[in-house]
C-alpha cells in the first residue's frame, strides 16, 4: 500500500452493495466455508484501505486497521468468510472499491 | 488544491481551473477506457429501465474474458486467480454491473465538477454521494499507477524517486495529487 499514515476516521453507514443475480440452485449446494482474500498493491491509501473495510463490512475502526495492516505487512489477509455466494458479493464489492481481492476456500493454503 | 473539509453534510474543497480540467479529462478518459467493449459508453438510456438492462444481462450467455488492457484487468481483476473457467463465470455475471458502476460514478464526479464553473466555485460533494468520489478516485489513481508502470513497491519506489526532469514528472505530480485528493477525502469523513 501506500505508505501514507492510517487515519482515525469514523465508522460510516453502509455502502450500498451492487445486486448480482443468483446462480442456477446447483452451483448454490456448496455450503463449505469460503473466503474473501484481499490483496496488497503498490498503489491503494493505508487509510482507504482501512475506511473500505470498515465501512464495507461494518468492522470497528481497531478491526479495519489491523486487517489493513495484515493486507499490508503480509501480502495478503482474509478479510470475511462464509457462502461462497457471499464471497463472491463481497469480493465484488471490494472490486468496485479498486482493491485486489480473490476468494478461495477457507481452508486453502 | 487544499484539503478537504466537512461542513455538515458536504465536502468541500477549492480546486482551481486547471485541476478541474485535468480532473475531467482524466473522468473522460476513464469512461472510454470503461466502456470500451460494451455498449454502454456514454449511453443513459439503460437508467429508466432497470429491467430492460438486467433482462439483457441474464440473455447475454457469451463468455467473457480478462481484459487485455493492463489497467482495465487491474480495475476488473480475476475473482478466482488459479481457475480460469470460475474467473470467466463469475466475469459473466458481473462484468457489465461493475463496469457500469464505475461509470456512474466517473459521471458523478463529472456531475459535481461541472457545478464549480471551472473552478470558480468549491468542489462541494454531499456526503451522500463521497462514495462515488472515493472509488473514483481510485480507478484514477489505478489508471495512472498503470500508465506510470508501478506494479510493485520496487516500481513504486522508482517512480517516487525519478528527477524533476524526467517526462514522467508530470504524471507522476497528477499521481500525487490524486493521493493527497484521496488521502484528505478519507480524513474528512
Amino acid at each position: 500500500m501506500d505508505g501514507m499514515p492510517a487515519t482515525s476516521d469514523p465508522v460510516l453507514a453502509p455502502a450500498g452493495g451492487t445486486a448480482i443475480e443468483d446462480r442456477p440452485i446447483e452451483e448454490s449446494y456448496d455450503q463449505s466455508p469460503w473466503a474473501t482474500i484481499v490483496w496488497d498493491d503498490p498503489v491503494n491509501l493505508m487509510s482507504y484501505v482501512a475506511h473500505v473495510f470498515a465501512i464495507y463490512f461494518h468492522y470497528s475502526k481497531a478491526k479495519a486497521h489491523r486487517l489493513m495492516m495484515a493486507v499490508h505487512t503480509q501480502g495478503k489477509a482474509i478479510v470475511a468468510t462464509g457462502s461462497r455466494e457471499e464471497m463472491e458479493r463481497d469480493v465484488t464489492a471490494m472490486h468496485e472499491y479498486g482493491l485486489w481481492a480473490t476468494l478461495d476456500r477457507a481452508d486453502a493454503g | 488544491m487544499h484539503k478537504f473539509k466537512r461542513r455538515g453534510g458536504v465536502i468541500s474543497s477549492d480546486l482551481n481551473a486547471d485541476e478541474v480540467g485535468m480532473l475531467e479529462s482524466l473522468l473522460h478518459e476513464l469512461i472510454d477506457l470503461i466502456g470500451e467493449g460494451t455498449d454502454q459508453a456514454g449511453s443513459a438510456g439503460d437508467a429508466d429501465d432497470p429491467f430492460a438492462a438486467w433482462a439483457e444481462e441474464l440473455a447475454d450467455d457469451r463468455p467473457v474474458e480478462p481484459p487485455e488492457d493492463p489497467v482495465l484487468r487491474r480495475l476488473l481483476p480475476d475473482a478466482y486467480p488459479g481457475d480460469p473457467k470460475a474467473s470467466a463465470e463469475f466475469r459473466r455475471y458481473t462484468d457489465r454491473t461493475l463496469r457500469r458502476k464505475k461509470i456512474t460514478d466517473a459521471q458523478v464526479a463529472l456531475r459535481h465538477l461541472a457545478e464549480t464553473d471551472g473552478g470558480r466555485q468549491d468542489l462541494r460533494i454531499p456526503v451522500e454521494e463521497v462514495d462515488s468520489w472515493l472509488r473514483v478516485l481510485t480507478s484514477l489513481r489505478l489508471a495512472v499507477a498503470g500508465r506510470l508502470g508501478i506494479t510493485d513497491n520496487t516500481s513504486a519506489d522508482e517512480i517516487a524517486s525519478i528527477p524533476e526532469d524526467d517526462p514522467r514528472s508530470f504524471l507522476v505530480s497528477v499521481y500525487d495529487w490524486l493521493g493527497f485528493a484521496q488521502e484528505t477525502l478519507v480524513l474528512a469523513l
